[in-house]
C-alpha cells in the first residue's frame, strides 16, 4: 500500500483547504513535516486517521469528538464542514477515499459528535464501493486493529514499554491486543462460530435420536451435557460482560482521577496542613498551661539562695555527727575486746597464763578508752534532728523557672509561626480547590480500588467458569464419537455435520495457542532485527521475547541486559512496533508522531537509515528538537522524497508548506 | 497490504494442526473455513460468516452424503 495525497478541510488547526502529497518513488519513500508543538502534527496524523477510520485520537488514545474537529475559525464563521481525502493505492488498485462531516439541519451550534451528519465514500479503480461495504474493504487494505502500529505517536511508544514491566496491568492489556490483531481472531473467531455450528447440530442430533430406538440414551445424555454447556456459557457471559462493564468504570474513574490528580494532590496537602495546625494548637495549649504552672512556683526561685546556704550548715553538722557517732561504735567495741582479754586470763589462742605484764597494759589500755568514752555525748537525737531538716529543705529547691520560660516562650513562638504557616496554607489550598468536591474524589478513589478488587474477583471466576465449560466439552466430544460409532447414526447427514463442525472447531481451537507461540516467535526475530539495525551498540546480541511481548536486550554473552536507559527503551519499543507491524501486515506506509524526543544522535540515524528499508513510505511528523534540517538529515537525505513545515497563523490556525532542505 | 497464503502463518499453523489431530478432514473444506474468517476477521458483525460457514459445511454434508437421512 501506498498513500499519494491527502487534503484535509478545516481539520482542527487547518482552516480551509491543505493537502499533502506524499512520496512516489520507492527509494526516496521518507516524507519529513516538521512543526514545533501545538503546531498542528499530530493533526495530520488524526487526519488520515479519521479518513481511514472515521476517529481522531487525542491524549490516552482518548477519540476527539467531531465538535472538536472543526477548526474554531471556521467553527466562528459558522462553516462547520469538515473534510478528510485520502488517495492511494494497494494490491495494485487505485482508491479514493473521502470522509466528511456537516452539522444537521436543525443544529444551530454543534455540541456533540451527533449533531453532525458523517458520510464516507470510497472508490476502486474509479467504481464507487457500497457503503456497507467500505469497512470491510478497509480491513482488508489497512485494518484499524493495527492502525496502532503504522500511525502512531510518542504515547505509544511510552505505553509499549509498559510491556517491559513484568505482570503491569497495562502491559496486560497490550499483550490482549497485539494478541487480538496478529491474525488471531481470524481463529478465535472462526472457533466461536463453529462452536455455535457445533452445538445447533449436536441439539439437532438429539432432537433427531430421541426417536429412534436404541439411541434415547445417548440422546438423552448429549441433551443434558447440550444443556449444561449452555448454562455456563450464559454465565461466562454473564461474567465477560460485568467484568467488560468494571474495567469500563474502572478506566473512566482513572480518567477522573488523572484529571483530577492536581486538586488530589492539592487535597492531600490540605489534609497534612490541616493534620500540622491541630499539631501546633495542641503544643501551643500544652506549653501556656507549663508557663501558667511554672509562674505560679517562680517565687521558689527568690528564696533557694538562702535556703542552700543553711542546707550547707546543717549537711556539714550532719556529716560531724555521723563521725562522732562512728569513733563512738569503734571505742565501744574496743573496750568490749580488752575486757574480754582480761576477764579470761589467758591467751585465747595458745591457753598460756597472760603476763602480768601484759594485764597491766591491757587494763591501762582499758581506763584510757573509758575516759576517752566518757567525753563523748548521746548525739542521735541530734542526728536525727538535722537530718529531718535537711529534708524538709530539699523539698523547697527552686524551679529554674527564668531559663525554663525562656525555654517556653521560644517553644511558643515557634508554634505560633508554624500554626501561621499552616492556617495560611489551609487558605491557600482552600482557594485553590474551591468548587472542586473533594469528597467525590476520595470517594472515586475508593471506587477505583473496589473495581480493581472485582476485576480480579471476576477474572478468577470466568477461569473457573471457562474450566467448567472445557470440561463439558471433552464429555461431549465423546459422547459424540460413541453416537458416531452406532450404526442408526451414522446414516444421518446431521452426524456427519457434526463430525465435520466438531474437527474444524477442534483444529481452530488447538491452533489458536499454537499460532500464538508462532507469533511471539516472529515478532521476536523480527523485532531483534530491527533492534540490531538501529540501536548504536553493536555488541548486543538482539532481543528476546517473553509470554507477555516484553522484550529483554540480551549483550553479547547471551545475558539480559537488566539496566536500560530511556533512549534504549525507546529503541526497544520501536523494535517492537516494528516487528509487529510487519508481523500484523504486508509493507506499508508507517507516519510517526514525535518519535525521536529520547533519542541520542546516533541512534535517532540509525532508525532514519532503517525504517524507509522497511515501510513502503515513511512519514516521520518531527519538531526541532528532534532534527535540524539544517544539520540532522545526512542519515536519510538520499531518502528524502518530500518536506514540509507547518507553520503559525494564529493560536487557532496552521498552515502546511512544501519545503526544500 | 494484503498477506498472500504463503506469508499467512495463521493458515499453516491451522493445516499442521489438521495433519495432526484431524488428517481426515477435508483440507479444502478447512481452507475454505479459513478464507471465511480471515475475511471477516477485523468485523464486528458475526452473521455473515458464520452462515457463509455454516452453508460451507453443510455444501460439505449434502456432496458427501447425498443419500443420507436428513431426518
Amino acid at each position: 500500500m501506498k498513500l499519494h495525497k491527502l487534503t484535509a478541510r478545516n481539520f482542527m488547526p487547518y482552516k480551509g483547504e491543505v493537502s499533502v502529497d506524499f512520496p512516489a518513488d520507492d527509494y526516496r519513500n521518507v516524507m519529513i513535516v516538521f512543526g514545533e508543538n501545538m503546531r498542528g502534527k499530530t493533526s495530520l496524523l488524526n487526519a488520515v486517521r479519521w479518513a481511514f477510520y472515521g476517529q481522531a485520537l487525542g491524549r490516552h488514545s482518548r477519540p476527539i469528538p467531531l465538535q472538536l474537529i472543526v477548526n474554531k475559525d471556521a467553527a466562528a464563521e459558522d462553516d462547520w464542514n469538515v473534510e478528510a481525502f485520502v488517495t492511494f493505492d494497494a494490491d495494485g488498485r487505485q482508491y479514493e477515499l473521502r470522509r466528511t462531516a456537516s452539522r444537521r439541519s436543525h443544529v444551530a451550534t454543534p455540541a456533540k459528535p451527533e449533531d453532525f451528519q458523517v458520510a464516507v465514500h470510497l472508490t476502486r479503480d474509479g467504481v464507487v464501493i457500497a457503503g456497507d461495504q467500505i469497512e470491510a474493504e478497509l480491513d482488508q487494505i489497512a485494518p484499524e486493529q493495527i492502525s496502532r502500529f503504522f500511525l502512531f505517536d510518542g504515547e505509544l511508544l511510552q505505553e509499549y514499554e509498559e510491556l517491559l514491566v513484568e505482570g503491569s496491568e497495562q502491559g496486560r492489556l497490550i499483550k490482549e491486543s497485539i494478541e487480538e490483531v496478529l491474525g488471531v481472531p481470524a481463529l478465535t473467531r472462526g472457533r466461536a462460530e463453529l462452536g455455535a455450528i457445533l452445538k445447533s447440530a449436536t441439539k439437532r442430533q438429539s432432537q433427531e435420536m430421541a426417536h429412534i430406538q436404541g439411541l434415547e440414551k445417548q440422546a438423552q445424555h448429549t441433551q443434558v451435557l447440550t444443556a449444561r454447556l449452555e448454562s455456563h456459557e450464559t454465565d461466562l457471559n454473564r461474567l465477560q460482560e460485568k467484568l467488560q462493564s468494571t474495567r469500563t468504570d474502572r478506566n473512566e474513574l482513572e480518567d477522573a482521577l488523572e484529571a483530577a490528580a492536581t486538586v488530589i494532590t492539592l487535597k492531600a496537602k490540605l489534609d497534612a496542613a490541616r493534620v500540622s495546625a491541630e499539631e501546633h494548637r495542641s503544643t501551643l495549649q500544652r506549653k501556656r498551661s507549663e508557663r501558667h504552672d511554672l509562674l505560679a512556683v517562680a517565687w521558689q526561685d527568690m528564696l533557694d539562695a538562702k535556703l542552700e546556704a543553711k542546707r550547707t550548715i546543717l549537711r556539714e553538722r550532719q556529716k560531724r555527727l555521723t563521725d562522732e557517732l562512728r569513733d563512738r561504735s569503734r571505742i565501744e567495741g574496743r573496750i568490749e575486746d580488752v575486757k574480754k582479754a582480761l576477764d579470761a586470763r589467758e591467751c585465747p589462742t595458745c591457753h598460756q597464763a597472760t603476763p602480768e605484764k601484759e594485764r597491766d597494759r591491757l587494763g591501762r589500755e582499758r581506763g584510757e578508752l573509758e575516759a576517752e568514752l566518757s567525753r563523748f555525748s548521746d548525739n542521735t537525737q541530734a542526728l536525727q534532728d538535722v537530718s529531718a531538716q535537711l529534708a524538709a529543705l530539699n523539698g523547697l529547691r527552686g524551679n529554674k523557672a527564668q531559663e525554663r520560660l525562656v525555654q517556653l516562650d521560644k517553644d511558643l513562638r515557634s508554634a505560633e509561626v508554624g500554626l501561621q504557616k499552616a492556617e495560611n496554607e489551609i487558605e491557600r489550598i482552600q482557594e485553590q480547590i474551591a468548587g472542586q468536591d473533594t469528597a467525590e474524589l476520595a470517594r472515586k478513589r475508593v471506587l477505583h480500588q473496589e473495581a480493581l478488587k472485582e476485576e480480579g474477583r471476576l477474572s478468577n471466576e470466568i477461569e473457573s467458569v471457562r474450566r467448567d465449560i472445557q470440561k463439558v466439552n471433552d464429555e461431549l466430544a465423546i459422547a459424540r464419537k460413541a453416537i458416531e460409532g452406532l450404526a442408526p447414526a451414522r446414516s444421518k447427514r446431521i452426524t456427519l455435520k457434526v463430525r465435520l463442525a466438531a474437527e474444524l472447531e477442534q483444529c481452530f481451537g488447538v491452533s489458536i495457542d499454537r499460532l500464538r507461540d508462532e507469533l511471539r516467535k516472529r515478532v521476536e526475530s523480527l523485532s531483534s532485527d530491527a533492534f540490531k539495525a538501529m540501536t548504536t551498540q553493536k555488541a548486543y546480541r538482539g532481543l528476546t521475547i517473553n509470554k507477555n511481548y516484553g522484550l529483554d536486550i540480551i549483550d553479547s554473552q547471551g545475558r539480559p541486559v537488566s539496566v536500560r536507559s530511556a533512549g534504549a527503551e525507546q529503541i526497544v519499543a520501536l523494535s517492537l512496533i516494528d516487528g509487529l507491524n510487519r508481523t500484523g501486515r504486508a509493507v506499508g506506509p508507517v507516519i510517526m508522531d514525535t518519535p525521536l524526543a529520547r533519542l541520542d544522535p546516533g541512534h535517532r540515524d540509525n532508525l532514519l537509515s532503517y525504517l524507509p528499508t522497511v515501510t513502503s513510505q515513511l512519514v516521520l511528523l518531527v519538531h526541532g528538537g528532534e532534527i535540524r534540517p539544517e544539520t540532522d538529515l545526512a542519515a536519510v537525505k538520499a531518502r528524502l522524497g518530500a518536506t514540509y513545515r507547518i507553520e503559525e497563523i494564529s493560536d487557532t490556525q496552521s498552515k502546511i508548506e512544501r519545503i526544500a532542505v | 497490504m494484503k498477506m498472500s497464503d504463503e506469508e499467512d502463518l495463521a493458515l499453516a499453523t491451522l493445516l499442521s494442526v489438521r495433519a495432526e489431530i484431524a488428517p481426515d478432514l477435508d483440507e479444502d473444506l478447512l481452507r475454505k473455513a479459513y478464507a471465511i474468517q480471515r475475511r471477516h476477521q477485523f468485523s464486528d458483525d458475526h452473521a455473515q460468516s458464520s452462515a457463509a460457514m455454516e452453508r460451507l459445511i453443510d455444501e460439505i454434508v449434502g456432496a458427501q452424503q447425498p443419500d443420507g437421512d436428513q431426518g
